[in-house]
């Protein structure tokens, strides 16, 4: 039984008062822009789902992130590429306020400003239980999977819909077990950790993170630490997720990877989104000599 | 030198009596000194410094000065603020307080020898503060947290003698006056090391046990 | 025992003089019975614990006070302690603490009564934090070595490693004898010093004639000797909470009592200790 249970709420076509308050517009506009043949659809893809505008950080006196502003529609993937160092996880982390951005920096998902609280000027850092619930509408995978080493496959998935009360335990279980059979690991729900490979991990990772349903993906260099006869396992679940229509940010290094399945590749450089565009043009046509010199080392090495 | 054992026969009530009140007061300041200790830890891995400074100096003092002194200032100090503790009740209260700052150090070192990765996943997942202790943290800080406080736990056992400057009469306090009654020091030191020697393998029967429990994932 | 020791003529003298004296005070006590009307119970407005006597002892002097077969305290002091406790009209309280405790408690307010038998010193006598009470008997402070040792005289002494316990006036006094500045070896207690001494871990240790007498009594004995000449001959009393002035003029009148009543010297009889009336009395006492 493979389990669709996410894919609707992602795919629905929003109705106009849903784009009315995603987009800040008012309904007379958009009337407006329907008599001008616009879809709806297409007015959705004008308010992406993530936004992320004037993104700021800092490490004590070093810059990591230099204001960098990035759009991305529902049901899109963008592959982020670059050198280590380019700044590429820390806005990853970002998105989801792992690391906090610099005041004035905006991440808005799905027309919500997330980790300020938006009523207040000049907006405060939102805390606690208002915080969590943001996040929890954020799947994250890490590079080194972090799973809870401590519980079973299973009950790595099941722990946050129980935390966020957001099924019984039966219901979290049986969708736990759905997500394992999603990602391949049917048979592997009693678990530990270190009873699986770098692989089956990083799918039980995936899983747990699909668990809270969320509207966005965010992969950190998710196959890099795992062996290479392990990492296509791992891609061939993104894949199966992007079909799906998930919204997915990929940090990565699998430059095969991003050619096929992203939608854009965005590579950056110091902190600095330098080329960002259809993977054909970015992979197999840099404009930029930097890119250019990166791509030519991923192919050397890679 | 010839041993003759025959002393026990007359004072071995007098002296299990002392051994029974050294075990007392290690089961009481454990059962105290455990769950403040939990508290005095969130104050030490506070990131308020409001509440870590103050922490960091009232650790840094009570483990920085001798157990004796402690017992002494609960016992002859403390009296001059108008609470008045009798020895075994003073003894008590000084070794909890030192012992308090001591796991909660332990269990502070325990909680950072969780891989940060864990508190990524806690934050991303959006889990909340006291169900990711329960559920993810403590069951992955009491492995490192146990064996340490179980062997201080077995110092505490051999520091309770210390209690007999303020007037407890504990095991080696009894044992010292039984040697000045009956001159026969090597049998009851002996028997006394004996005694220590029971209680501590009790507690490593603990420690192995406790480790057993708290570590389901390790044993594989 | 003390008369087998040849150099020990002017302790015998002592001694002599205080078996003598027993017959002269029998002799005195004529004339008109004089008595007096003491308070029971004594009004006692500062004890430590109303209607408790607390009493610090050490529990660590054998004959004096110390634990019993059956786990009790025992003990000439721990008898003439009860006796005053009765004597005052309350409960006698005791708590068994080392000596290093014992003044510390008392200036702490911790107790209201303490010291076996604290030797008048200067500073003592005039200490802010506790009262001493008129002596209870004349302390005779002696030096004890190994006959092994080749030690008889105080001439063969010095030069040698001196030791005793912690604090006592007994320590302070066989340094003092000897002419030396600090001792090679302090001990916690009595036990311990008598260990250290046969195990020859130091050569002379510095304790009450008491205590000697004890050690050459028990468990080898024999090898333990006194040597000719006390360190220091003086008066010991009991030590008073500072707050207790009360206590102290009490506790005094009743030891006046108990010397010429009898109860003193049968106390010391019952526990074989050396009856030093006569000696108290050349400090009028």
């Amino acid at each position: 039984m493979k389990a669709t249970l996410w894919v609707t709420r992602y795919d629905a076509r929003p109705c106009r008062e849903d784009i009315a308050s995603r987009t800040g517009m008012t309904m007379i506009e958009l009337a407006a822009l329907s008599e001008h043949g616009a879809h709806e659809s297409a007015v959705v893809n004008v308010a992406p789902l993530l936004r992320i505008k004037k993104l700021v950080k800092r490490y004590g006196p070093k810059t990591v992130l230099h204001g960098v502003d990035l759009d991305i529609p529902a049901g899109r993937v963008v592959a982020l590429i670059g050198a280590s160092g380019s700044g590429k996880s820390t806005l990853l982390r970002c998105v989801n306020y792992l690391e906090v951005p610099e005041p004035g920096s905006e991440i808005w998902l799905d027309g919500e400003l997330i980790g300020q609280d938006a009523r207040s000027t000049p907006p405060r850092l939102l805390q606690g239980a208002a915080l969590r619930r943001q996040r929890s509408q954020i799947g994250m995978v890490f590079q080194h999977f972090n799973l809870f080493p401590n519980l079973t496959a299973l009950e790595n998935i099941t722990e946050a819909p129980l935390a966020h009360r957001r099924a019984t335990k039966a219901e979290a279980r049986m969708q736990a077990q759905a997500l394992l059979d999603q990602v391949g690991l049917h048979d592997k729900a009693a678990s530990y950790p270190s009873q699986l490979s770098g692989g089956q991990q990083q799918r039980v990772a995936i899983a747990r993170a699909l668990a809270m349903k969320p509207r966005l993906m965010l992969f950190d260099e998710v196959t890099s630490a795992l062996d290479p006869e392990l990492v296509d396992e791992v891609l061939k679940v993104m894949l199966q997720l992007a079909q799906d229509g998930m919204t997915m940010v990929v940090v990565t290094h699998e430059m095969a990877f991003a050619a096929e399945v992203a939608d854009r590749v965005v590579y950056m450089d110091q902190g600095r989104i330098i080329e960002d565009g259809p993977p054909g043009s970015i992979l197999r046509n840099p404009r930029h000599p930097r890119t250019q010199a990166f791509l030519k080392r991923m192919l050397r090495t890679g | 030198m010839h041993l003759n054992f025959s002393v026990w026969l007359t004072r071995w009530p007098y002296l299990l009596q002392g051994a029974a009140i050294s075990l007392e007061i290690v089961v009481i300041v454990l059962l105290l000194s455990t769950p403040l200790a939990m508290i005095a830890a969130l104050g030490l891995g506070a990131t308020n410094r409001a509440i870590l400074y103050p922490m960091m100096a009232i650790s840094w003092i009570l483990r920085g000065i001798p157990p004796l002194v402690i017992l002494f200032v609960a016992y002859f100090v403390v009296p001059q603020f108008g609470i008045s503790l009798t020895p075994l009740v003073a003894a008590i209260a000084g070794f909890t307080a030192y012992n308090t700052l001591v796991v909660a150090e332990l269990i502070v070192a325990g909680f950072r020898s969780v891989d940060p990765g864990q508190h990524a996943a806690i934050a991303a997942l959006g889990l909340p503060p006291f169900r990711a202790y329960r559920r993810v943290l403590l069951p992955q800080a009491l492995p490192s947290i146990i064996p340490p406080y179980i062997s201080y736990s077995t110092d505490m056992v051999k520091g309770t003698a210390l209690a007999g400057s303020i007037g407890v009469l504990e095991l080696v306090t009894r044992a010292n006056q039984v040697i000045l009654a009956t001159n026969r020091p090597f049998e009851i030191l002996l028997g006394i090391a004996a005694l220590y020697g029971i209680v501590d393998a009790g507690l490593m029967g603990l420690q192995a046990a406790a480790e057993r429990l708290w570590a389901p994932h390790a044993r594989r | 025992m003390l008369t087998s020791c040849v150099k020990w003529a002017p302790l015998a003298a002592l001694l002599a003089f205080a078996g003598g004296a027993e017959a002269q005070s029998a002799a005195t006590a004529t004339g008109p019975q004089v008595s007096i009307d003491l308070p029971k119970p004594w009004p006692l407005r500062h004890l430590v614990a109303t209607g408790t006597l607390t009493i610090a002892t050490t529990g660590k002097s054998a004959g004096v006070t110390f634990v019993d077969e059956s786990g009790k305290l025992a003990g000439a002091r721990i008898d003439l302690w009860t006796k005053l406790a009765d004597d005052l009209g309350i409960k006698p309280d005791f708590v068994v603490i080392d000596w290093p405790g014992v003044l510390p408690g008392l200036a702490a307010n911790r107790f209201d009564i303490a010291c076996e038998g604290a030797s008048w010193t200067k500073a003592r006598l005039a200490s802010p934090d506790f009262y001493m009470t008129r002596p209870l008997e004349v302390a005779i402070n002696v030096g004890v070595a190994l006959k092994s040792s080749g030690i008889a005289t105080w001439s063969d002494a010095a030069g040698k490693r001196l030791g005793g316990v912690k604090g006592e006036q007994e320590l302070k006094d066989l340094l003092a004898k000897a002419g030396a500045k600090t001792a090679s070896l302090e001990l916690p207690g009595v036990p311990e010093a008598r260990l250290a001494l046969l195990n020859g871990q130091y050569d002379v240790y510095g304790t009450g004639m008491q205590v000697a007498q004890t050690l050459l009594k028990g468990e080898d004995g024999d090898k333990f000797m006194i040597l000719g000449e006390p360190t220091a001959v003086d008066a010991s009393g009991f030590c008073v909470n500072k707050n207790e002035g009360d206590l102290a003029q009490a506790v005094n009148v009743l030891l006046a009592k108990y010397s010429v009543d009898g109860t003193m010297a049968s106390i010391n009889k019952k526990w074989d200790m050396p009856d030093t009336t006569a000696n108290l009395a050349k400090l009028g006492y």
